[in-house]
């Protein structure tokens, strides 16, 4: 029968201040998982925390039929998730929502990535590898960036602080690289503002783009509507989508950006 | 062969078991259709219907708080119309057993909603007369006798299915809004719907939902679900749907002991899709245990 599984923890440590990098063992989900689906994870022992907590696949580990994902320590489900150990038993349901758009059409796509927002782009810079550009942006501390590069080989890196590759917004870089490179795709997840920026962009040099949504989430399977989005109708007016079953991975002309 | 019958009789509609599902949480049955049977569920309430399609209310729309979590959809629904060409042939088609949940902004739009619900193949309509999480329809029917009373009246002279009061835990005395219910022609009375509830971020100072205010559910209501569950069972001669928080099968034992004939399981789906079903055999595994030979015996049973 369909329904959650007991996964067990492989490795579950700190990747970065407050960043988790989670690895659970599951020949079967290794499978099926797309990039761009999440898991929908039981974060407290007993009871509470009532409500599981979706978080993006990272990639996967074929070889050890294992699924990594990277999250962040930002309240108390997150905080039960980061004390997990090797070998603990986790709730998991999923995957659920769609993926990106895996294209073998596509020649040249771009990849951007913004904070944790990184951590869903991994197994899509493995699938378009040197047919990408990868763009990972950071407050100050970097993370994830030796496995984005052991996938693609074109990784470019901005740092709001400046501390390490561009001083800047990540945007900045794609601006400049979309308008010296035709691009048939962009990918793009992180903050809201970003994501916003990305989007602009990309309608601006008419070039399509898929975004990975983010909103608190109750049931995780498109049932109970909590997790909505504002995105345009058919006919351009707006309505409410399901982050969970609609997307995450919305094209970005979908998306309402100012509601 | 289970020595438990499971089947609970309410208002004249045989249900297999006692188990259905709290409307406005499990959609119109698609998606946890895919983890298991809907045959299997006493029945399937589905989301809250209105007579147009509603866009719902902004995000964002839950937020966990302790024990529980609240919700502000706005009965984002696709209007009753919809749901009888497309979402009700459906489930009808898994061989679920479906109930109606209807909210009107009028008493002329509930019964123009029954109207056509009569013709359909529902097994029983829900009325929704307080859903906390929608602001204009004027009047929030639930709160007043005289108007559940005459809600209640003017929907059955339109039915000819039986007609499930839901009734809202945000009022001062439940019993009286229970007895004016019955009093109506209503067949059963379902509650608790979900506790009006906000939250706020102190860091944006800012309520956490977008509709500032929402319905709180889960483990944390279920004391005063079960409370007004037992007040309103020993008062009403009609059967009572006992829900609030049930999360598993002895949440749900609780609330027949305490007078419910049939329970509704919500804010559980979220946590674990197969809760319902688990709930089934954990319902029939206690009456085995303590000797019961059907699910109606336990109905009350509280000592």
């Amino acid at each position: 029968m369909k329904g959650p599984k007991v996964l067990q923890v492989v490795e579950n440590k700190p990747i970065a201040a407050g960043i988790y990098r989670l690895e659970l063992y599951h020949p079967a989900l290794c499978e099926g998982v797309l990039p761009g689906q999440f898991f929908h994870i039981k974060c407290g022992g007993d009871k509470f925390p009532l409500l599981r907590r979706p978080i993006s696949l990272s990639y996967t580990k074929r070889k050890e039929d294992a699924v990594v994902l990277v999250y962040r320590v930002q309240g108390q489900g997150t905080e039960y998730l980061s004390s997990r150990k090797p070998g603990d038993p986790l709730d998991v349901l999923g995957p659920l929502g769609s993926g990106f758009e895996v294209n073998g059409q596509y020649e040249r796509v771009a990849i951007v990535g913004g904070g944790i927002g990184i951590a869903p782009l991994v197994e899509l810079a493995g699938i378009y590898g040197d047919r990408a550009a990868v763009f990972a942006g950071f407050k100050d501390e970097t993370f994830l960036l030796k496995e984005l590069q052991e996938r693609s080989p074109d990784v470019r890196v901005a740092t709001e602080d400046g501390s390490v590759g561009y001083g800047g917004f990540v945007t900045d870089l794609l601006l400049k690289h979309i308008k010296e490179q035709r691009l048939d795709m962009v990918f793009a997840c992180g903050p809201r503002p970003m994501l916003k920026t990305v989007a602009r962009i990309c309608r601006e040099n008419s070039v399509g783009c898929q975004v990975s949504l983010e909103q608190r989430m109750a049931c995780g399977v498109g049932a109970c509507l909590g997790c909505s989005c504002a995105t345009k109708d058919k006919d351009g007016g707006l309505q409410y989508s399901r982050v969970c079953k609609d997307g995450p991975v919305f094209n970005s002309e979908e998306v309402c950006w100012d509601e | 062969m289970s020595s438990v019958d499971m089947s609970v009789n309410i208002a004249g509609l045989k249900l297999k078991n006692p188990v259905m599902t709290a409307s406005g949480t499990f959609g119109f049955g698609e998606e946890y259709g895919e983890y298991y049977d809907l045959k299997r569920l006493g029945a399937v309430v589905v989301k809250g219907l209105t007579l147009k399609p509603r866009k719902g209310n902004p995000p964002p729309r839950t937020v966990e708080t302790p024990a529980g979590m609240l919700n502000s959809v706005g009965l984002q629904n696709p209007g009753v119309d919809f749901f009888l060409e497309k979402e009700l042939p459906r489930l009808l088609n898994r061989g679920a057993c479906v109930i109606a949940n209807i909210s009107g902004a009028s008493v002329d739009e509930y019964c123009l909603m029954m109207e056509r619900l009569s013709e359909s193949g529902v097994a029983a309509v829900e009325l929704n007369l307080s859903c906390p999480n929608v602001k204009e329809g004027g009047i929030a029917f639930g709160i007043k006798p005289d108007l559940v009373y005459e809600v209640t009246r003017r929907v059955k002279e339109c039915s000819q299915k039986p007609v499930i009061v839901k009734l809202s835990p945000n009022v001062t005395d439940i019993v009286e809004i229970a007895l004016a219910a019955a009093e109506g022609g209503g067949d059963a009375v379902s509650l608790i719907n979900t506790l009006l509830a906000m939250d706020i971020d102190i860091n944006t100072r800012k309520p956490v939902l977008g509709n500032t205010y929402g319905g709180l559910s889960g483990p944390a209501v279920k004391p005063v679900a079960l409370r007004m569950v037992h007040q309103v069972a020993g008062a009403v001669d009609i059967p009572v749907i006992g829900m609030g928080g049930i999360l598993d099968w002895r949440d749900a034992v609780q609330f027949i002991l305490a007078g419910a004939k049939a329970v509704a399981v919500g804010t559980a789906n979220f946590v674990n899709p197969l809760a319902p079903v688990e709930i089934i055999e954990g319902i029939e595994g206690y009456a085995i245990k303590q000797g019961f030979t059907s699910v109606e015996d336990m109905v009350g049973a509280l000592l």
